[in-house]
């Protein structure tokens, strides 16, 4: 009993109660992973740990914060601390998207969006990161998304902003501590069917997006998990994705800059929004 | 008066270096301007100056925008003079040095909450207005630190100013054609107060002087990349060179480099 404790191993993942959360939760404890559920839904969250531990006989930790609050951070890492719980994977997931124009969105909605995407990110990884460092071994995956590679268009001028910070954040991250044992990575989904879409009220813009565009949670979640275990600090879906931002990289920022414009001008044009 | 002469420009930051820089360039330009930092004194004797030299009008707001409503209180002080900020820089930050788990969490936070959160919140609140308008002109001074990869002491800056990039960008496509300009300014080392702040002054000085320029130029370069509508400007040709190194290099000699630079100029700490 007391071998096994010493060899347990604990995996964080924030926003666990959806899409792809869930899905990192699920891999993580097929793989042996005890795991910490993170996010508001605590019948959601306290289901899923159930489950996991039928499945796989791992044990699970919820804790039902909402990481748009002040101080809600601290009082995760505390409530880890006080289980003596050492993390050694830290899934930062949990996002949403907003609709509409910069000006036209709630600065109230903005605020929480600065909260949960750039905030909650960067203060979980300084909360994780001294324990991961002394004990000379850590994983971080941050999942930030293709709107932070690709120019961005309407209604995501905050939310691809939050995502350039991920990935910058985490390749510099990669950069300061890949020597001391701690892998990070961003991985960027693309299109990826969850329930992200509803609460953005996007669900019109992407309904008629083809079946090559998308992906499953679960495929990202697995490419999270290998990108971060191989050390590449950026992760993007194979296929269509991968090609885009290849063939876009190589154009002339002139270039990329005339097509969002153009796709702005067709988006404001059809759409409510 | 002719239009031209009633249009204001609101300085965050402007107490120093490129700030100040950024105040005498839209005030030479015929701007009037608001000048905002926390060092109210050192506000007052530049806008003093400013109203002297190049006979424009001036307003003084001591703000620390670090504070949570610290922008509100701004915006409404511009709001009850009737002052209509027809352009915006939001050029206030600093780094915080060291290894990123070695600074106190508060502040890392405080860096956040002015280099990010600040600059939303300004911008959101003016824009609305230069939009009604139709003219606006933002710069976000961001950094070169954005376009390559970053090291130790650079982690969580080179994140915050990577999203001003991404956000100037976003916000000049979402904008473009309205008479409202966002771009985001990318300097490298430039002289100003800023390696004092942080205390890194020393290594700094042994920098070779090309990889250096002056506030004056930064700001007059970034007077004219908001003026044409780039999105996104970066200073000099040094710096220039090396935005581009960075998006076409190898990755792995990228990350050599950058270890390497990590060790020789970054004070060690645990
Ligand atoms: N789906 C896509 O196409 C797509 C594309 C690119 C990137 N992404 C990114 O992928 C991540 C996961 O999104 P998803 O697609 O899986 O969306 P989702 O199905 O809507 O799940 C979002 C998760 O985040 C949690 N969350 C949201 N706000 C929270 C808060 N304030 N505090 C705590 N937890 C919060 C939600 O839990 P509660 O509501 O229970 O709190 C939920 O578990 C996000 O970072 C998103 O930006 C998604
Ligand atoms: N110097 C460089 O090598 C360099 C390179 C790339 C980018 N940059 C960027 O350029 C911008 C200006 O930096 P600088 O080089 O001119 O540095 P600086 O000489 O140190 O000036 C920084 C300015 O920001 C203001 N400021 C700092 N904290 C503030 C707060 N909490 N509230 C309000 N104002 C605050 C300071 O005024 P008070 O102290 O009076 O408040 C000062 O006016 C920064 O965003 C920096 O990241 C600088």
């Amino acid at each position: 009993m007391n071998t096994d404790q010493a060899r347990e191993r604990w995996a964080l993942v924030t926003g666990a109660s959806a899409g792809i959360g869930t899905a990192f939760a699920r891999d993580l404890a097929a793989r042996g992973f005890n795991v910490v559920l993170v996010a508001r839904r605590a019948e959601r969250l306290n289901q899923l740990g159930a489950e996991l531990e039928d499945q796989h006989g791992i044990k699970t930790l919820v804790a039902a914060v909402d990481l748009s609050q002040g101080g809600a951070r601290e009082r995760l890492f505390k409530a880890t601390e006080a289980q003596n719980i050492q993390i050694e994977m830290l899934v930062n997931n949990a996002g949403f998207g907003i609709d509409k124009g910069y000006t036209e969105q709630e600065l109230d909605d903005q605020a929480a969006m600065l909260q949960v995407l750039v905030t909650t990110v960067a203060q979980t990884c300084r909360l994780y990161l001294p324990g991961m460092v002394a004990r000379g071994h850590g994983r971080i995956i941050n999942v930030a998304s293709m709107a932070g590679v690709m120019p961005t268009i309407i209604g995501q001028s905050l939310y691809g902003a939050c995502k350039s910070f991920v990935i910058k954040l985490s390749e510099n991250l990669h950069l300061e501590y890949g020597d001391k044992g701690i892998n990070v990575t961003a991985v960027c989904p693309g299109l990826t069917r969850t329930e992200f879409f509803g609460p953005a009220n996007m669900e019109d813009d992407v309904k008629d997006v083809g079946d090559f565009a998308w992906s499953e949670p679960e495929e990202i979640a697995a490419l999270g998990i290998e990108a971060v275990t191989a050390g590449e600090p950026l992760a993007l879906p194979k296929g269509f994705y991968r090609t885009y931002a290849r063939i876009v990289g190589l154009l002339p920022r002139w270039v990329q800059y005339w097509m969002v414009r153009k796709f702005n001008k067709t988006a404001s044009g059809t759409n409510p929004h | 008066m002719t239009e031209r002469e009633q249009r204001w420009a609101l300085i965050t930051g402007a107490s120093a270096g490129i700030g100040e820089e950024c105040a005498n360039v839209f005030a030479q330009n015929g701007f009037n301007v608001v000048l905002v930092a926390r060092r109210e004194d050192r506000l007052r004797k530049h806008a003093n100056w400013l109203e002297s030299k190049y006979g424009v009008e001036t307003h003084v707001i001591q703000a620390d925008l670090e504070k949570a409503d610290a922008c509100h209180a701004v915006f409404d002080e511009t709001e009850r003079m009737g002052l209509e900020i027809s352009a915006l820089v939001n050029n206030a930050g600093y780094g915080v040095p060291g290894h990123f788990s070695a600074s106190e969490w508060a502040h890392h936070e405080a860096s956040i909450e002015l280099m990010v959160t600040a600059v939303c919140r300004l911008t959101y609140l003016y824009l609305a207005k230069m939009k009604e308008h139709h003219y606006g002109r933002i710069i976000n001074v961001a950094s070169l630190a954005a376009l390559v990869p970053g090291s130790a002491g650079h982690t969580l800056y080179g994140a915050q100013k990577a999203f001003l990039v991404k956000f100037s960008q976003s916000l000049w496509a979402e904008n473009y054609g309205s008479g409202v300009h966002v771009s985001a300014l990318c300097p490298g080392f430039t002289y100003s107060e800023f390696h004092d702040v942080i205390g890194v002054r020393e290594q700094m000085s042994e920098l070779p002087k090309f990889m250096w320029m002056d506030a004056k130029t930064v700001a007059e370069q970034g007077f004219q990349a908001v003026m044409d509508n780039k999105p996104v400007y970066v200073n000099g040709r040094w710096n220039k060179f090396v935005a581009w190194m960075a998006r076409h290099l190898p990755p792995s000699l990228i990350e050599a480099i950058i270890r390497r630079q990590s060790a020789k100029v970054r004070r060690q700490e645990v």
